[in-house]
């Protein structure tokens, strides 16, 4: 009797047991990370996310080497747009309000220009967060050196007509700009090539003629998309349903990427901004004759941002309450 | 006494056959279930688009702010 006993317990054991792997497996799968750093989500200089929704795109195509290299080119070109305007601002200042005092406008401009050689000398590699955080942390300090800038500059000429600035503006030479232009689209049309050839050869189709014309810029991605619908519509169920499953693990992949990429940018975002502005502030001294500005003049600039991140360029005789330190 | 025992070994096995298949779906969330069939329209719309927004248009930028 009691033999039978232990019998009937054993497997009423047993099937508890087993009952409970599966939960055990699930509970392991959905485990909150206790471990997380914190994470810093606003840049403190602007009060912007430090990450918003469009450069969570422009992240996403870095999964790849070339569209890695396309954004810090972009990158590169909008900090030297705004550097061309920004020195035009300064002259129209100069002639037309000659009682202010531009010389803080004149160390961000030369600020933008150190940042501008920094985005020039990233070295970018496919699938890599570390990219991606020089991409993020170089923007976000471009965002706030702009800010910076037109904030003080609108002070300065909020009775301006802007039809007068953008006259002068028509004074800039693009040719620079143009070229970075120019490598920028020449690098976007082999990206879309190479991305088109991934996505054909797991439809197993070839396309190589429609490649070739991507990547010679004689056809544009809305027509592409037209084109891949047609084509989708002409294919085998089964070929088709594996091809969707491909091009879903692919894009799965580039989603890994660029969720992961986010979160280590917003780790340390504080730490790695300071020990930025720390470099920059060491290369002044080499950088002050190149530049055309007093070495002090800068270092005294870069040095308030880093004590105070809501530093403003100082302007003699503007009381600013709070934020009204900036630059001696 | 013996056919007691053979009957709880057999459910016993047979709990245990259903729980490793059990879990062998839930470590393989990802098989289909219908592999004869296509994916839903949306599905592929999804997909499609979701590929889509990973080409760069060649008049995009990154964007930093207007200077004035």
């Amino acid at each position: 009797m009691k033999k039978c006993r232990v019998l009937a317990v054993f497997p009423l054991a047993l099937l508890i047991l087993l009952a409970l792997l599966p939960m055990a497996f699930a509970e392991e799968n959905s485990t909150p990370a206790d471990t997380t750093p914190e994470i810093k989500d606003q840049n403190p200089e602007t009060g912007e996310p430090i990450v918003d929704t469009t450069t969570e795109t422009e992240i996403a195509t870095m999964y790849n080497g070339i569209g890695a290299k396309v954004r810090l080119l972009q990158l590169e070109k909008s900090i030297l747009g705004a550097i061309l305007r920004g020195e035009k601002v300064i002259e129209f200042i100069k002639e037309n309000y000659a009682e202010e005092d531009t010389n803080g406008l004149e160390a961000i401009i030369a600020e933008l220009k150190l940042l501008k050689e920094e985005v020039a000398a990233v070295q970018p590699k496919a699938n890599d967060e570390n990219t991606v955080k020089q991409f993020v942390d170089l923007k976000n300090d471009a965002r706030s050196l702009v800010k910076q800038f037109r904030e003080t500059a609108k002070e300065i000429l909020k009775d301006t007509n802007k039809s007068e600035l953008a006259k002068k503006f028509k004074e800039i030479d693009w040719s620079d700009y143009n070229k970075l232009q120019e490598q920028i689209v020449s690098l976007i049309r082999e990206y879309n090539a190479q991305r088109l050839e991934e996505f054909f050869s797991k439809l197993e189709a070839k396309r190589s003629e429609l490649i070739e014309k991507v990547r010679n810029g004689e056809m544009k991605m809305n027509e592409v998309t037209q084109e891949i619908r047609k084509m989708m519509a002409g294919i085998a169920p089964l070929q088709r349903k594996k091809g969707f499953l491909g091009l879903n693990e692919m894009n799965a992949r580039q989603r890994v990427f660029q969720h992961a990429s986010v979160l280590a940018t917003k780790e340390k975002f504080l730490e790695r901004r300071i020990e930025r502005l720390n470099g920059r502030l060491e290369r002044v001294r080499e950088k002050a004759m190149e530049l055309r500005i007093d070495a002090n003049r800068l270092r005294n600039w870069i040095q308030e941002r880093i004590s105070n991140p809501k530093a403003r360029p100082f302007r003699p005789g503007v009381v600013r309450g709070t934020i009204g330190s900036g630059m001696r | 006494m013996k056919t007691l025992t053979i009957a709880i070994v057999a459910i016993v096995l047979v709990l245990a056959a259903i729980s490793v298949w059990y879990l062998m779906q839930m470590s393989n969330p990802t098989t289909p279930t219908g592999t004869e069939q296509g994916l839903s329209e949306e599905e592929e719309n999804r997909i499609l688009s979701e590929f889509n927004n990973t080409l760069i248009n060649e008049d995009s930028g990154v964007e930093i702010g207007e200077i004035i």
